[in-house]
C-alpha cells in the first residue's frame, strides 16, 4: 500500500470505526428507552419553580381532581387558568392533552402534546418519568384519529407499565 | 281590536332588546402574586366590591383591608361551564406580595382564586339601552315592596287603572298649581314605555288607559310586574340608558339584584319618578332624602317593621365606583364584533343578550393604551413637526400584545383615540415593515436543510456593494448610515440592522424560501417575490408581525390568534368554546437561535434602548424603520408576552425619527408598567442547541490558549470546522473545558468528511 492509498484509507477506516461507535451508542440508547421508569406525577413537580409556577401547577392538580370527579368543563377551565397564570407551564398542556384524549378531541390533544414537549425540552425537563406520558398520549391520540399510534403506546407501556399498560392515562395517574 | 293586536304582539314576541356584553379574562389571585402590581384594589372597585370596616356580617362583594391581611367575600361568578362559588377568604399579605389565601371558616388553603371577569363593553342597538334581564323570582320581595309602596300601592287589586290614585294626584296637582304628581299605575307606566310616546295629550292618556286595561285582562299580574321590572328606565350612564332593576342593581351597587338590601331597594324605587334628577351620583343627599321617604311609606303601609325601617334609614349610601369608560378597549370590541359577525348578525348581537368572554387582560389593555397615548404625546413634544392641529390627521400608532404560547390577545390599542378614528391600525392596516421583517431571512438561513444550514451564529456575512437585476432595473440596497461594512459577524449584521448584508443573505437563501418561512411563522398578507422583500417592503399588519414573533418566542410553535374564550347565550347555554390551537412550524433549535440573535439586538444593537430605564430580565426584539421614516416599528418579546408597536401617519409621510426613538420607548413603557420592571422567565436553550466558545473574529472553535473567546449557540452538528489555536481537536464547551461530547464530535467529524 503506497502513501496515497494509506491517506485515502485512513478516513474510511475512521468512518467505519466511528459508525460502529455511534451504532453502539444508539444501541445503548435503545436499551435505555425500554428500561422501566417511574412515571412522573404533577404533584411531585409542584415544589419546584417560583410562586407563579407553583400556583399554576396547583391549578393543574385541581383540574385533574375535577376530571377524576367527572367535572370535565371545570377541569378544562382550571387547566386554561393554569396557562393564563403561567403560559410556559408544560404540565398544564400535558394535562390538557390527557383531558382532550379522554374528551374525544385527539387532534387537539396532539397539539397540546407538541406544546408540552416543546416547553419541557426548552426547560430541560426531559426526565425519563415524563417520556411515557408524552409517548402514550401521542399514541392514544394518533390511534383515536385512525392513525398508527400503537408503537408509541407500546413504548409507553414498556417504559411505565404501571400507568400505561392499559393504553390509558387516568387523571389520578397523572395527578 | 287594533290596540289589542299591538299589545299581544309586544307581550308575546320578544319584549326587550338586550345588548350582548363583553367581558375581560378573569383576574387570578394566588400566593406570591404582587397585589400592587395587579392593582387589586382597583380591580375590586371596578367589580363593584365595597370596602367596609367590620368583618362581622361580611357579605358577598365586601372586603376589609387590614394590616397585612385582606378579608374578602368573593362574589359568585355565574357561568354555565365554569361557575365560581361565593367564597369568604382571607389574604395574608407580606409587603406587596400575597403570602397565603385561606377559605373561611374551614381555613383551607387556596392556591388560585378567581375574580369575576370585568365587563369591558357591550353591543348596543340604536337606542343604547342596557339591561340585565331578571325573572320575577330573582327580584327580592323587598324591592317589589319598595316599588309598589311609592309607585302603585294597590297594584295587586286594581285592574290597570287606579281611580283613587288618579283622584289623589289631581288633588295634589291642583293644590300645587302645576303637574307635580302622576296618577299612573305600574301597568300604565309599562304601557307608556312599551307602546306610546312620552307626550302628555288627552288622546295618548286615553290610549294608555285602554291599553292598560287590555294588558290586565290578558296577562297575569306576575307577568306584568316582571315586564315592568325589566323595562323601567332608571337613568343614564354616559350614552347608555339603564333599563330595569337588574341593570340598576349592577350599575349602582355592583351586585345581582337578589343581593340588594332594604335601603338599596328603596333607593332604586325612589329614583323611578325622576331617574336623572334624583340620581345618587348627581345628588347623593337628595337621593338619600327621597330613599328615606320610600322607607317611611313602606313602614306606613306595613311592608317593613320598625327595626328594619330604622336600620335601613341609618344605612349610608354605598354606591359602586363608576367603572372606567371602555374607550381604551373599543378597538378590541370592534375586532370581536368583526369576528362574531361571521356567525351572528348585528341584530342578534345588539338584542339577544349574549355574553362574550374574551381573552383581554384589563390591566394590560389599560397600560397599553396609556403607553401609546403618552408615548405619542412625548414624541410630539420633543419633535414639534410631528404635531398636527387637526386630530384626524394626527400622528397615529397601535399596540398589540399577546401570549406567545397560546396566541391570546391581551391588549389591542388600534389608535390613539377611538373617538377620533375607529380604524384599527393593528388589524386593519397594512404597512411596510422595514427591518422587523429581517429576522425571517435569518431564520431561513439558520434553519437546517440538506447539507446543513446556510448560517450559524458564528458565521460572517458580506456587507459590500450589491446589485441585483430585477425587471424594474438594477436594485442596489444601501445601509442606513450610507456605508458598507465589509465582512461582518452575522450577529452584528442583525444587531446593527445592515440592509446590504441582509439583502445578500436573502439572495443566497432565496426569496421564495424567505416567503415560505414568513408564511410558516404566521404572515398572511401578500408578499411579492422581489429582492427588496427581505428589507421589509411588503405591507403587513402589526397583528401578523406580532404572531410571527410569537412563533419564535414559543420555540417555533405557531399559535392561532385568540380573542374569545367562550360565547354564552342569554339563557346560559354555551354557543362557542375557545380551544387553544398551535402548530410546530420551526424546529425549536432554530427558533432559539433566532431569539438569541434578537436578544443581541436588544442588548447591544438598535434596540439597546429597551434597557435604558433599567428593565431587567430576558427581552428579544427588533426595530423597524421604513424608507423615508414613514413607519416606525418595534416588535419585542419576553418568554411570556409578545408586543408589537407601530407608529406613523395614516397618510404616509416622513416622521424624521428612527424607530428606536419613536416606537421602542412605547413598548418599553408598556412592558415596564406591566411587569414592574422585571421580566419573568428565561429563554431556555433546547436540547438540540449547544453552547460552546468561539474566537469572535474568525468564528473558529476556541480552546485554551485562544486569545479571545466568547460563548455562542449552535445547532447540534453545526459546530465550526476551524479551531483556535489552529489544528486543535475536540470541542470546547461554554466553560472553556476541552471535554468533547461523543455525539457532537461524531456529527461534526462526519460532516467534515463529506
Amino acid at each position: 500500500m503506497n502513501g496515497a492509498s494509506k491517506r485515502r484509507a485512513a478516513p474510511i477506516g475512521l468512518l467505519v470505526l466511528a459508525s460502529l461507535l455511534f451504532a453502539s451508542g444508539l444501541g445503548c440508547a435503545t436499551r435505555t428507552v425500554y428500561q422501566q421508569v417511574e412515571p412522573v406525577r404533577i404533584s411531585s413537580v409542584e415544589p419546584a419553580g417560583d410562586a407563579v409556577r407553583r400556583a399554576s401547577l396547583r391549578l393543574c392538580t385541581e383540574g385533574l381532581r375535577s376530571d377524576e370527579r367527572g367535572r370535565s368543563a371545570r377541569a378544562r377551565s382550571q387547566y386554561e387558568r393554569a396557562i393564563q397564570i403561567d403560559p410556559t407551564n408544560p404540565w398544564a398542556y400535558l394535562s390538557l392533552a390527557r383531558h382532550e384524549v379522554e374528551s374525544g378531541d385527539p387532534d387537539r390533544a396532539l397539539e397540546y402534546v407538541e406544546q408540552a414537549e416543546s416547553l419541557l425540552r426548552a426547560e430541560g425537563v426531559r426526565s425519563p418519568g415524563v417520556e411515557p406520558h408524552l409517548l402514550g398520549l401521542r399514541g392514544a391520540a394518533l390511534q383515536a384519529t385512525g392513525r398508527d399510534g400503537a408503537p408509541d403506546l407500546e413504548r409507553a407501556a414498556r417504559l411505565a407499565p404501571a400507568a400505561w399498560s392499559d393504553g390509558h392515562l387516568s387523571a389520578a395517574e397523572l395527578r | 281590536m287594533g290596540l289589542d293586536r299591538v299589545v299581544r304582539a309586544r307581550f308575546e314576541g320578544q319584549r326587550f332588546r338586550v345588548p350582548s356584553r363583553v367581558y375581560s379574562a378573569p383576574s387570578i389571585l394566588y400566593p406570591g402574586l404582587d397585589w400592587k402590581l395587579v392593582d387589586l384594589e382597583g380591580s375590586l372597585r371596578r367589580l363593584g366590591y365595597r370596602r367596609v370596616t367590620d368583618t362581622r356580617g361580611l357579605e358577598p362583594g365586601q372586603y376589609v383591608w387590614g394590616n397585612n391581611r385582606v378579608r374578602l367575600f368573593v362574589q359568585a361568578f355565574d357561568h354555565p361551564s365554569r361557575p365560581e362559588p361565593a367564597r369568604d377568604v382571607v389574604l395574608r399579605l407580606r409587603g406587596s406580595r400575597i403570602d397565603e389565601i385561606r377559605e373561611l371558616p374551614a381555613g383551607r388553603e387556596i392556591w388560585a382564586l378567581l375574580l369575576a371577569p370585568e365587563q369591558i363593553g357591550a353591543y348596543y342597538g340604536p337606542d343604547h339601552e342596557q339591561r340585565d334581564l331578571v325573572t320575577r323570582e330573582e327580584v327580592p320581595p323587598v324591592l317589589v315592596d319598595a316599588i309598589l309602596a311609592v309607585e302603585d300601592q294597590r297594584f295587586e287589586t286594581h285592574s290597570g287603572i287606579d281611580p283613587r290614585r288618579i283622584a289623589g294626584a289631581m288633588l295634589a296637582n291642583l293644590r300645587a298649581g302645576s303637574v307635580r304628581q302622576g296618577g299612573s299605575t305600574l301597568t300604565q307606566q309599562l304601557v307608556k314605555n312599551f307602546f306610546l310616546s312620552p307626550e302628555r295629550t288627552l288622546k295618548r292618556k286615553s290610549q294608555e288607559a285602554v291599553m292598560a286595561l287590555l294588558v290586565e285582562t290578558r296577562y297575569e299580574k306576575r307577568e306584568i310586574l316582571q315586564a315592568y321590572l325589566n323595562e323601567i328606565y332608571l337613568g343614564q350612564r354616559g350614552a347608555t340608558a339603564i333599563h330595569g332593576v337588574g341593570e340598576a342593581a349592577r350599575v349602582f351597587y355592583g351586585k345581582p339584584v337578589g343581593e340588594l338590601s332594604t335601603a338599596e331597594s328603596a333607593l332604586i324605587a325612589a329614583i323611578i319618578q325622576s331617574p336623572n334628577g334624583l340620581s345618587p351620583y348627581r345628588d347623593a343627599a337628595g337621593a338619600v332624602k327621597r330613599r328615606n321617604l320610600v322607607l317611611d311609606l313602606m313602614k306606613r303601609q306595613g311592608r317593613i317593621d320598625t327595626t328594619t325601617w330604622k336600620a335601613a334609614r341609618a344605612e349610608p349610601l354605598r354606591l359602586a365606583a363608576v367603572t372606567a369608560d371602555p374607550g381604551d378597549a373599543r378597538y378590541f370590541l370592534d375586532l370581536l364584533r368583526r369576528q362574531l359577525s361571521t356567525a351572528y348578525t348585528s341584530e342578534v348581537l345588539t338584542s339577544e343578550g349574549l355574553r362574550v368572554y374574551s381573552t383581554l387582560d384589563r390591566r394590560a389593555q389599560r397600560l397599553g393604551a396609556k403607553a401609546l397615548r403618552e408615548g405619542l404625546a412625548d414624541l410630539e413634544k420633543r419633535f414639534p413637526h410631528l404635531a398636527a392641529e387637526d386630530p384626524s390627521r394626527a400622528l397615529q400608532g397601535c399596540l398589540v400584545a399577546m401570549r406567545p404560547q397560546t396566541g391570546e390577545i391581551l391588549a389591542l390599542v388600534g389608535g390613539r383615540d377611538y373617538r377620533v378614528s375607529q380604524f384599527d391600525r393593528c388589524t386593519q392596516a397594512r404597512r411596510q415593515t422595514g427591518s422587523v421583517f429581517k429576522p425571517f431571512v435569518y431564520v431561513a438561513a439558520l434553519e437546517p436543510r440538506r447539507g446543513g444550514p446556510l448560517l450559524t451564529l458564528a458565521s460572517f456575512v458580506d456587507d459590500t456593494p450589491l446589485e441585483v437585476k430585477t425587471t424594474a432595473g438594477p436594485w442596489k440596497p444601501r445601509n442606513f448610515d450610507r456605508k458598507f461594512h465589509g465582512r461582518v459577524p452575522v450577529r452584528e449584521a442583525l444587531e446593527r440592522s445592515f440592509n446590504v448584508a441582509t439583502a445578500r443573505l436573502g439572495q443566497q437563501v432565496g426569496i421564495g424560501r424567505v416567503i415560505e418561512v414568513a408564511r410558516r411563522l404566521g404572515v398572511t398578507s401578500r408578499l411579492p417575490e422581489v429582492p427588496s422583500l427581505v428589507l421589509g417592503t411588503a405591507e403587513v399588519s402589526p397583528m401578523e408581525i406580532a404572531r410571527a414573533y410569537a412563533t419564535l418566542a414559543s420555540g417555533g410553535v405557531r399559535p392561532e390568534v385568540q380573542a374569545i374564550e367562550d360565547l354564552v347565550d342569554a339563557s346560559g347555554h354555551t354557543l362557542e368554546r375557545r380551544r387553544l390551537r398551535f402548530e410546530r412550524v420551526i424546529d425549536p433549535g432554530t427558533a432559539f437561535l433566532a431569539t438569541s440573535l434578537l436578544e443581541g439586538v436588544a442588548e447591544r444593537g438598535t434596540a439597546a434602548g429597551v434597557r435604558s430605564t433599567g428593565l431587567r430580565g430576558p427581552v428579544a426584539g427588533k426595530t423597524g424603520t421604513t424608507d423615508g421614516e414613514h413607519d416606525l416599528w418595534f416588535v419585542g418579546y419576553t418568554p411570556e408576552l409578545v408586543a408589537a408597536v407601530w407608529i406613523g401617519f395614516d397618510e404616509p409621510r416622513s416622521l424624521g425619527v428612527p424607530s428606536s426613538v419613536g416606537a421602542l420607548p412605547i413598548w418599553r413603557r408598556f412592558i415596564e408598567d406591566l411587569t414592574g420592571g422585571t421580566v419573568r422567565g428565561v429563554f431556555r436553550q433546547p436540547a438540540e442547541v449547544e453552547r460552546v466558545e468561539i474566537e469572535p473574529t474568525t468564528g473558529a472553535l476556541a480552546f485554551a490558549g485562544c486569545p479571545e473567546r466568547r460563548p455562542e449557540f449552535f445547532l447540534t452538528g453545526t459546530l465550526p470546522h476551524d479551531t483556535c489555536p489552529a489544528g486543535r481537536r475536540g470541542i470546547a464547551d461554554a466553560h472553556g473545558d476541552d471535554s468533547p461530547g461523543v455525539r457532537s464530535r461524531f456529527f461534526d467529524w462526519l460532516r467534515r468528511q463529506m
